[in-house]
Parts: C-alpha cells; structure tokens; sequence
C-alpha cells in the first residue's frame, strides 16, 4: 500500500506511541514501513532579511539599488533527498499534495501569482511533504532545481497534476519547463535547459545539452524549526537590474550570449557556457539557505 | 436528434453539394476511421497525414476546433481569434510582414499558412523541437513575449467559463470529448484546435489536375532542375523538405536551411530576434537556418521570408536567381520600418542589417542557393508555376470556413 494512504494522524499517534507502523489500515507489507520518518519542510522568499512582497518592495536589489516589482516567483524542485550528519542520502517519497507529483518526484514551489487576478496560481506553495524510509535525525537536504529531464518533454496535452497546473511555467520554444521562473517588472530570470536538438521524447538523440539544473545541498539544518529561504537580492547581487543590453529578452531568460545571464548563472552556481554545476560543485551558490523559521 | 447533429446538417448538406458540383471525383470511402471532414483527392494521391496516438481525429473534434478557430472568445481581451493571423482567402495566412498579437504586441516572425500543415515535421519557423501541432499550439495560445492569443494562469478559468456558458459550447466539447465529465480545458482546446489543423489539405491546384499553361510548365521544369535547384529544400508531394506521411519510413536529416537572407558577422549572423535554429540549438552552424514551408499557395501569402522581408513572388525569384541578398541600403530590403520595429530601432535604420548573404558561411556549408542565371521569361515561368500551386478550392471550402453558429451569435453580440 502507499505510504499517502495512511494519515499523518495515524503515524503520528503510532510515532508517539512508540510503536512500529503496523496499524490497524496497514496490509501485510507493512513491515517495510518500519521506522518511517516524515519530513516536512517550508520555503520562504526573501530580499536579503525582509520577507519576499508580491509586488513592489521597500528593499533595493542589485549593484545598482533599484526597487523590485516582484510579479512571479515560481520553482520545480526534484530529486529531494535527506541525510544524516554523517550518512548516505536518502530519497524523500512525496505526499501526495496539490503541489507535489508523488510519481515523478517533482514539487511545485510558488510565492506570487498573477498580481493582476484572482486564480489558482495565486496560490501560495511553500511546503514540501514527504517519508524516508528510515528513521533518523536528519540534518541535511539536497535537491535539483527544475524538472528533470525524462519528464522534461511530455506532452502538453497528456500531463496532469504539477506539470500541467500552471501555464507560466511553460518553456514552449523548448517544448519544456521553465526549472525557475522569476518575473521582476522589465528584468526576468527564467531559468531552463537549452541547446536543445533533437525530436523531444520520441526520439533517443534528443537532449538539451545544458541542462541548467543546479543540485544544492543545504547542511545543518533543524528541518521542524528551520526553513529553506530563496533569496532574490542575494541572485541578484552582482546584476545592474535597472537595465538590459537592447535586442536580448528582458533580464535572463538562460540565453548561452546573453550578456545579463553571466552573474546570474554565477549566483545559481551555474557555468553558462555548459549548463553544469561551477566546477562539479553547485554549492558556491548563496541565495538559497537555511534560516530559523 | 443531438444539438450537434443539428448543427452539423447545413454544413454537411453544403458539403455533399460541394461534392457533387466538384469536377473531379473526391474519396468516397473515408480516409480514416470515424473521420469524414478530411478529404484526400485522389488525383493528387497524398497519403494521409500523421495522427498522434494521443489525439485521434474525429468530425467532432475538427467541428470544435473549427469554432475555436474563429472564435475571439479564446483571446485574453476578446480582441482576436486564430483567424486574425490566418484567414481562409490567404490560404491561412494574413498578409503582412509581421503581425500584431491580442494586445497589440508586435510578433518578430510572419505568420505562417496553414495550407497542409498536418504534414510538417517541424512547427514555426525554426524550431528543431517541436514536431506535433499540439505542441506548436501552445505557443500562439500561451506566448508572454509577445503576447499572441494571450491565454495565461490568471485568465484561463475566465476564458474556459466563456465556452462553458454557451449552449453551443456546451454540444461541441461534449460531443468531441464524450468520456469526459468536464470537458472544458486547455489540453481540450489544443486537441480540438490541432484537429482542425489537420483536415486542412490542399490537393486542388492546378499542378494536382495537371493543368499547367505553357509558361508554367517550363517553369516547372526549372524548379526541378539542378540548374535553379529549388527543389533540393521544396521537395516531394508538399514542396517541403520538412514534411512526412504515413508512409514516410524516415524524415530527412536536414530540415532547415540558410539561405543567404543576411549576413552580419563572420559568423552569419541574423538580426538578433531571429538567429533561425541556433536560438533553439545553440549551435553557431544553425544561424540563420529556417524551415522551408511548403510551396502550395504561395502566391496567396505574400510577403516573404520569416520576416517578410521580400515583398512579391518575382521579388523571391530574384533573391534565389542572385544566390542571396547583399544588404547595402533600404532599398534592398522591404517592409524595412516594421521589421526595425520589432527590433526596437528607428524606421530607416539599415546599418544593423548591412552585409553580403551572398557569402554567408552556414549558407555556403549547405551547398544550395548558390544562384543562377535566367533570363527574364525562365523567372516568369518559375513565377507561373508558383502560381499553378494555388487551390481556389481550398480556400473557398465550407468545411474550413468560419461556422454560421458563430456568425450568427457574433451579429447577435455585435
């Protein structure tokens, strides 16, 4: 039986109780539930300390301290695993959830609508739920930022759940995702795999050969009193976002000749001209920590 | 009887007189299982067009597609439907350069007929990615920058109650989605949208009945000789290299090609906004690199180029003869004002898209358009057997054309 069947209450009254997982619901199999650990985790959008507003902020971003008019903040988070202070990663089964895609791992994390219009995007999705399969105190989380690339470039019309939910996060031109999507009034960060050849799925010599998917791994965290922040002003440290080179889209939309896209690749963690992680290693990246809730 | 039926009657019964008056034979036996509404002629043979497992064609999805087709309902501001950039008379194209979107936004590409696109391989201009209609339709509906149809997060709900709360509405999409308890979605939309696309065919030309003049003939010959070689990217039954059946075992490697439009740069470069391919595939040997569409009703979907750049037919014949376009002053290039327009620059600019296409290298690495000579009466001829690609049928059909339903409620709303 699926984990998701069961309900938290359920697990957290046989938890406290100190009992293995075998209730009353459980089929026969339920032994292999033993010593089932929940993780929950939140996310937060940040300028520096202040909390993301959707919107215009009073907090002033970029090397040339201009306001941001914050539109969108959206992000397709994959591969979430856990670890203990000193173990082997772990992967985090997904609950079902309005979010989540429990079949392909993949969660939807959004901070602001459409500021124009009531809609099911305005939604706020700031949390993750999932188990690992092992009990322990887990202290550290790695995950992958966009949707993986297997899953990349389904058809449109055949996709329910997260990857259908929401139109902006579409990446038409790539028949694909968009892994971040940031809209800042005049100076957008959409962040998605290109170099792209290839048929799409049907087709084995299909790849987009940057895959602009940064894995981040976040230590020492109390995963009940911590939250995992996003933080704008930290991206977008080292980028005058009060203006654009003329003839290239509005900020960065991943573009390889992009001239706005060479600190922003930076901040990610990111090697532009590749699409991989800066020396095999994402975690120069500092816009995305671990703060006290 | 069902609503649908009802409003199916008229259309079937112009249908079958349309038939009977037709001066050749059409299939009698339906090309595909459950679908009447696409038609193949027999005299031009065309096998029939490749149907996603996901999508099986069927009269009701074509009859909804249709309506959403011509309805200005589906944009954001009710401003434009699918037919403001593709019109039945211009063989589903609109006749300017460059079109405006909805709300106005100004688009970077011509808008492409739809004559026989159940057939490409590839969809837009240069796109290496996308190879299903369902697909490319997602683009006009859902595009942000520049806004097209202007389908988004925020509205979507409001425009999907928009057909909910139309009887009409109502019969269509339960009719094309029978299983379904609510019918009215997106992916519904782009499913019945691509199925419309895909019954339209054009197969009755002159060229298909074989009723060229003398002029068209030898131009004809032209085409497919090795000395004009044009057909080396306008090939086979749809005078595109980017096109496929279901007969088709493989497609051809090469799809998309430079053809001299530009040359900016050692690395022959396009303006910025339309680098072809290689804003897709990162890869410089794709600058510059389009698609070729099909040549059918090419004279109903002037101006030329993705960029409209070329004005007239003879203009695009002279291009090909030169072997490119050596770019020193506006008057080498048309629709000027409106293509510096999209590239957020003066009117008279021309600095930008000075250069010799002559020589540009990813044209040079093809191997084709290397020009040739003709004389004056060779150029018309090629000009005239452009002219014999065009349906007069196709574009006068009731099968494709907007639904009385529809004009009926819009004087009604008007």
């Amino acid at each position: 039986m699926k984990l998701s069947a069961i309900s938290h209450l359920s697990f957290a009254a046989l938890l406290a109780a100190g009992l293995s997982a075998c209730g009353g619901s459980s089929s026969s199999d339920s032994d292999t539930e033993q010593g089932t650990t929940d993780i929950n985790l939140s996310f937060a959008a940040q300028l520096n300390s202040a909390e993301l507003q959707c919107g215009l902020n009073s907090e002033t971003v970029g090397s040339a301290q201009t306001p941001a008019d914050i539109k969108y903040f959206g992000a397709y988070i994959s591969e979430l695993e856990v670890a203990t202070a000193t173990g082997e990663f772990q992967k985090v089964t997904l609950n079902s959830a309005e979010n989540s895609d429990v079949e392909r791992g993949i969660s939807l994390i959004t901070f602001c609508g459409n500021q124009d219009a009531v809609s099911e995007e305005t939604k706020v999705y700031n949390q993750i739920q999932g188990t690992v399969t092992e009990s322990a105190d887990y202290t550290r989380v790695r995950f992958t930022l966009g949707v993986p690339e297997q899953y990349n470039h389904l058809d449109a019309t055949q996709t329910e759940g997260i990857l259908a939910k929401s139109i902006f996060m579409h990446w038409n031109w790539t028949a694909g995702y968009k892994h971040i999507r940031m809209d800042v009034a005049g100076w957008n960060i959409h962040l998605g795999s290109t170099n792209c050849s290839g048929e799409g799925k049907e087709d084995p010599d299909s790849i987009c050969s940057n895959d602009n998917r940064p894995t981040y791994t976040l230590d020492n965290m109390d995963l009940s009193a911590d939250k995992i922040v996003f933080d704008y002003a930290t991206l977008v440290n080292n980028s005058d976002v009060s203006m654009n080179t003329e003839m290239t889209p509005p900020g960065c939309m991943s573009g390889g000749t992009d001239p706005e896209c060479g600190e922003i690749f930076k901040a990610l963690g990111l090697d532009l001209a590749t699409g991989q992680c800066l020396n095999n290693n994402c975690d120069t990246q500092e816009w995305v920590r671990v703060e006290k809730k | 009887m069902p609503r649908f039926i009802q409003l199916m009657l008229p259309l079937l019964a112009t249908f079958l007189g349309a038939c009977q008056e037709s001066e050749y034979q059409r299939l009698q036996d339906t090309p595909a299982e459950g679908i009447t509404l696409l038609q193949l002629n027999p005299t031009a043979g065309f096998a029939m067009p490749v149907v996603p497992e996901t999508n099986p064609l069927t009269d009701a999805k074509v009859e909804l597609g249709r309506h959403l087709f011509y309805d200005k309902q589906l944009s954001s501001n009710q401003q434009q439907s699918c037919e403001s950039c593709h019109e039945q008379d211009k063989a589903f194209s609109d006749g300017v350069a460059l079109p405006h979107g909805t709300t106005g936004d100004l688009l970077a590409r011509n808008s492409q007929t739809l004559t026989n696109v159940a057939y490409n391989i590839n969809y837009t201009w240069a796109n290496p990615r996308l190879t299903t209609l369902e697909q490319q339709i997602l683009i006009p509906l859902t595009a942000e920058d520049p806004i097209e149809i202007g389908i988004n997060d925020a509205n979507l709900n409001e425009i999907l109650q928009r057909f909910r709360d139309q009887l009409l509405y109502q019969d269509l999409f339960s009719a094309a989605f029978p299983e379904e308890a609510d019918p009215f979605s997106l992916a519904n939309v782009i499913k019945a949208l691509a199925s419309f696309n895909r019954i339209l065919i054009s197969d009755r030309s002159p060229f298909d009945r074989g009723d060229l003049s003398q002029s068209a003939q030898r131009g004809r010959d032209l085409f497919f000789s090795e000395k004009a070689d044009c057909f080396h990217c306008h090939d086979s039954f749809n005078f595109s290299q980017s096109s496929k059946n279901v007969n088709s075992l493989t497609i051809p490697s090469q799809r998309f090609f430079n053809n001299g439009l530009y040359n900016l740069s050692q690395d022959g470069d396009y303006p910025q906004n339309n680098q072809g391919a290689f804003g897709v595939t990162g890869n410089v040997n794709d600058k510059g690199s389009f698609r070729p569409p099909t040549l059918r009703n090419v004279e109903l979907t002037a101006p030329y180029m993705h960029d409209g750049s070329i004005a007239t037919l003879e203009g695009v014949v002279e291009f090909y003869a030169n072997g490119g376009r050596h770019i020193q002053s506006s008057d080498d290039i048309d629709n000027l004002a409106i293509i510096n327009e999209s590239l957020g620059l003066p009117a008279d600019a021309i600095s930008h898209l000075q250069g010799d296409g002559r020589d540009n290298p990813n044209k040079q690495a093809n191997g084709f358009v290397s020009g040739f000579v003709a004389s004056e009466q060779e150029k018309a001829d090629l000009v005239a057997f452009l002219k014999s690609l065009t349906d007069r049928e196709f574009i006068t059909d009731p099968r494709f054309a907007k639904p009385q339903a529809l004009i009926e409620r819009d004087a009604r709303l008007n």
